[in-house]
This record gives structure tokens, C-alpha cells and sequence, in this order.
């Protein structure tokens, strides 16, 4: 690249914020903030920088790394919640288990992303996130789309839907069909491509399509659980029916919760089958939509594997992180 | 309704099979595509905007949320790993992607540097890489077939429907690489907030497939 060029211009997907969308951002954060606050959210700051060790819970890490002086790697942070964990074990290190309460901590801070697109995309992007440590994952997720939803009725001026599922459905799927383009497949979901999966075991094409056309695209909760209950009635062969029946038991978390935030009226709706490409999700996982900005700015769920990764502490763990700079462009 | 559904299809004839099927099954109003060459055109009845663009370009409209869904062949899909939902088949636009070789080339697998021209790279690199072929690459944006006559390449990579094609260049099919029709595909942000209507034209177009698997079977 020309040296002129690189001496006046900012990096592809790097923005310099004049001072109308520095204002806008800075209005943001605030109202975001004092939300969180009132919630009983306390802030903390991880570092910028970390060990890229710290962010292989990406499946592709996205992370941009640096050498230090003395050669050694270390990455600009592509996901804060890790840090946050890892930063609240570390304090209670020594402590008796018995002794750790519920603990709500949040962040304001840029991550950055080395996102390989061939169109423009932001690699520095603002984000505010809430980590709710040492609560049940239904009572936290529930408290974390109200909050999440009272954020975004404030900050963003588009309409906004946020879409809830449980990772281990995925789980099962993925036990069953064991197959290395499923998490493509499910990520972009590609019926036609899980329905030949489907027949790579042995079930005919009608059901295949059906199968895969009711886990990608469901409708109303009643309405798919009639299609699964009819697929069930009909099932093709012992694989099929035990995998029907185990992705029933475990819909059925999801599906509580879809109930319990549709009666606080709030704008969700549940999909059986959704998958990030972040491995620390255990159980319930949500994601917010804006109109006009083609993928999720709010991603969340529950990880309560997480604490135990980092510690012999046991606790339950669930957050989410929502990407405020989409929304000032 | 009162969003107007963006749909997007690639120009020729894909295009005109997209409108066809959607008629039929009640999705559009319209029976053909505009005829005064307008590359935007509106069915009112069932508040649908077509956009007619290229072929390649549908998955970048809908990706980028120019348009709420797009008709896309399976083979641009897998070469351009657009970031789109893709929820149904169609059942048109069946073709095949071929490696096709001058008859002098019939032991092209056991030749030690294989110059291959194509418009498909990624699809191709991957398909010989895996065969254990090494290759070089030639990149082509169309009339591929003229590759091997003008000596650029030993083989082509391209997509076959008939064959004529390939026979008028006297050129033979050999190994096929995948079978490609046409795709629906979503924009993510278009499905979340009009899903109970894009899940209704997806429905219409699930049970031509269920109907067409009942008669096979």
C-alpha cells in the first residue's frame, strides 16, 4: 500500500469518530450505564491486550496479535467475558466457596476483530456487556433479556427482536449426526444441506426436509410442537426416533423461558436450533436484531462451565454484550 | 403487509423461472418478468419489488439487506460463502459443475502440472487439493470453453447443463465436481422481522418439495 496513503488514511474498519458520532456514542454509553447500574451492575476493566490464549473460545479467534519487545504473543481483545471471568476468579482465589455470592459485573470497552470479509466491516466495535455470576441460568437470563431489551428500547431508535434457543439442542444434533459442516450448516441455516445429512442416515426425503425445515424455521411454539409431535408419530427408524425424542426433552427449557419473557411482553421468539461459533455457551443463548443492520448486535446465553474452567469454583455464569457502535453509524 | 418484500434474482433465465414458480405457487401475482428491460419492477397485488441483477451480485444484495431474499445457484453459494440464510431448494436451474477436457488431454489426472481455467477457483482448488492434483489456476470470468482451444489451459472447470456447449467446442465431460440448482436464500435481519411472512412463502415453497419427494419415493 502506498506510504502516503497509509500516513493519511485509518485502517480498513477502523473509524475515527467526529465529534457528532463521538456525542452520539458518548450518549449511549451513559444511558446504557446508568441502566446497569440501577440494576445492581458494577463496572469492571480488563486490559486491552491479553494472552491469545485467553480468546481461543472462538472457533475461528478473529484476533489481531502483537509481539512484545520480548517476543512474546499477546492479542487485543475480541471478546471481553472471558476477561471478566477470568479476572473475577483470580480475586477470589483462596476464598471458601461458601463465601461467593451472586455477583453482577458489566463493561464498557472496544473489542476488535481481524473479521476476513470482502466488504467493509468495522473491526473496532464499542461494546457494553453484563456478566451475572453465581445465578441459575433461567432466573439470569430472564433478568439479562429484561435488561438487555430496556438497553435497546433506549439506545436504539430502529425496532429491535431478540431470538432465544438452547445450545445443547445443537448439542444433540451434533452427537447424533456427527458431521464437521454442521456448525456452517446450522450457523447458516442451510436446510437443504442438513436435510441431506438427514438422509445420510437413512430417512426418507420428505421427512429429511421436514426434520430439517422445522428445526432451521419454526413457527409459533404450538404449532411446531404439533409438527414434531407428528414427526414423531411417523418416525423412520430407532436413530430418528431418539433423536426427535431428545431434542423434545430439551426444547422444553426454552420453551418455559419463551413463555415466562413473552409474559413480561417482551419482543422474543424462540428458535429450536441456533449455534455461535463460541464454544463457552452451555445451555440457554439469545441474540438481538435491529432492523437495517444485517447481523445480531446483541449476543448472550448462559456458560456455567466457564468459572469451573478457570478455578475448582463451581458457580453458574450467564451475560450477554451488546455492540453499541452499529448503532451510530 | 405493509412491507414491500424485496426479492432479488439473477438476470436470464433463473429469473424467469423464479417468477414462473412464484406464481404457481401463489407467492407473486406476476406471471413474467417485465419485458421494457426495467431492472426493478413491482408486483402491487402482493407487495413484492423484483430487482433484476447479476447472477454473482444477488448474494452480496442480500447479504448487505438490499433485498429480504434473493434466487441464487448452489454453486455461487458454496464459492462465495456469502453471510445469508439459506432455507429451501428449488426445483430449477439444475446443472451440473464439470471438469471438461480437449480430447489430447484424456489422461489430464496423471498429468504432472495441470493448468485448469475456471470462474469457480474456490470450488476448484478444494476439489483438486482433495484429489491430491496440483494445478494451476486460471482465472476466467466467462467463455471458459475458449481456454483450452487458445492453449491458456489443459482443462476447464464450468458449469454443464446440456453439454452442447462443451461439444461445439469439442470438449468432453469427465468428473462432476457437485450438482447445482437453484437456492432461496435470506437475509438474516429480513427474516428475524417479517419471519411470519417470509416462513409463509417458505412453507409454499416446502410443500412443492414434499410433493415432489412423494412422487419420487
Amino acid at each position: 500500500m502506498h506510504k502516503q496513503f497509509r500516513r493519511r488514511r485509518m485502517p480498513y474498519g477502523f473509524s475515527f469518530l467526529d465529534t457528532a458520532a463521538s456525542g452520539r456514542l458518548q450518549n449511549k454509553i451513559r444511558t446504557t450505564q446508568e441502566i446497569l447500574i440501577k440494576d445492581g451492575y458494577e463496572r469492571v476493566m480488563p486490559p486491552m491486550l491479553d494472552f491469545p490464549e485467553t480468546f481461543e473460545v472462538f472457533e475461528n479467534f478473529e484476533y489481531f496479535k502483537v509481539r512484545d519487545h520480548l517476543g512474546e504473543d499477546l492479542s487485543l481483545r475480541n471478546d471481553v467475558t472471558v476477561q471478566v471471568i477470568k479476572g473475577y476468579i483470580n480475586e477470589f482465589e483462596n476464598i471458601d466457596i461458601k463465601n461467593i455470592k451472586e455477583k453482577k459485573l458489566y463493561y464498557m470497552a472496544p473489542v476488535f476483530r481481524d473479521i476476513q470479509k470482502n466488504y467493509p466491516a468495522l473491526r473496532e466495535v464499542y461494546q457494553a456487556g453484563a456478566e451475572y455470576i453465581g445465578c441459575e441460568s433461567k432466573k439470569a437470563i430472564t433478568n439479562l433479556i429484561q435488561l438487555a431489551s430496556n438497553i435497546l428500547k433506549k439506545v436504539c431508535d430502529l425496532r429491535y427482536e431478540i431470538i432465544i434457543g438452547d445450545i445443547r439442542i445443537y448439542r444433540v444434533l451434533s452427537k447424533y449426526l456427527e458431521n464437521q459442516d454442521l456448525p456452517k450448516i446450522i450457523k447458516d441455516k442451510n436446510a437443504p444441506a442438513l436435510a441431506t445429512l438427514f438422509k445420510e442416515k437413512g430417512l426418507s426425503d420428505k421427512t429429511s426436509n421436514k426434520t430439517s425445515f422445522f428445526l432451521l424455521y419454526a413457527e409459533e411454539k404450538n404449532e411446531w410442537l404439533k409438527n414434531w409431535e407428528e414427526l414423531e408419530k411417523n418416525y423412520e427408524n430407532e436413530w430418528h426416533k431418539n433423536i426427535l425424542k431428545e431434542i423434545k426433552n430439551i426444547s422444553k427449557f426454552s420453551l418455559e423461558l419463551n413463555d415466562i419473557l413473552k409474559e413480561k411482553k417482551l419482543p422474543v421468539y424462540w428458535e429450536p436450533l441456533l449455534f455461535r461459533k463460541v464454544h463457552y455457551y452451555t445451555g440457554f443463548f439469545f441474540e438481538g436484531y435491529t432492523e437495517k443492520i444485517s447481523s445480531p448486535i446483541l449476543r448472550g446465553g448462559s456458560y456455567d462451565s466457564l468459572v469451573s474452567e478457570y478455578s475448582n469454583i463451581n458457580l453458574p455464569a450467564s451475560g450477554f454484550s451488546l455492540d453499541i457502535s452499529p448503532l451510530i453509524h | 403487509m405493509d412491507h414491500t418484500l424485496k426479492i432479488a434474482l439473477p438476470k436470464g433465465r433463473m429469473s424467469e423461472e423464479s417468477i414462473e414458480f412464484f406464481y404457481n405457487q401463489n407467492i407473486s401475482s406476476l406471471k413474467n418478468v417485465s419485458e421494457n428491460r426495467q431492472l426493478i419492477f413491482n408486483d402491487e397485488v402482493k407487495k413484492i419489488q423484483y430487482l433484476l441483477i447479476r447472477s454473482k451480485d444477488v448474494g452480496t444484495y442480500v447479504e448487505q439487506g438490499a433485498a429480504d431474499i434473493g434466487v441464487i445457484g448452489y454453486d455461487l453459494l458454496l464459492e462465495n460463502s456469502f453471510d445469508v440464510f439459506v432455507p429451501a431448494s428449488l426445483p430449477f436451474g439444475n446443472c451440473r459443475l464439470s471438469v471438461a477436457h480437449p480430447e489430447k488431454f484424456n489422461n489430464w489426472k496423471k498429468m504432472k502440472k495441470l493448468r485448469v481455467a475456471t470462474k469457480y477457483p474456490k470450488i476448484t482448488s478444494k476439489y483438486f487439493f482433495e484429489k491430491g492434483i496440483n494445478i494451476q489456476m486460471i482465472n476466467l470470468y466467462g467463455s471458459i470453453e475458449l481456454a483450452p482451444l487458445t492453449d491458456i489451459s489443459d482443462v476447464i472447470v464450468d458449469l454443464v447443463s446440456t453439454g452442447q456447449t462443451l461439444k461445439a467446442h469439442n470438449l468432453y465431460e469427465s468428473d462432476v465436481i457437485l450438482e447445482s440448482n437453484a437456492q432461496i436464500i435470506l437475509n438474516s435481519s429480513s427474516y428475524v422481522f417479517h419471519k411470519k411472512r417470509i416462513t409463509n412463502i417458505l412453507n409454499k415453497i416446502l410443500n412443492v418439495s414434499l410433493s415432489t419427494n412423494a412422487k419420487n419415493n
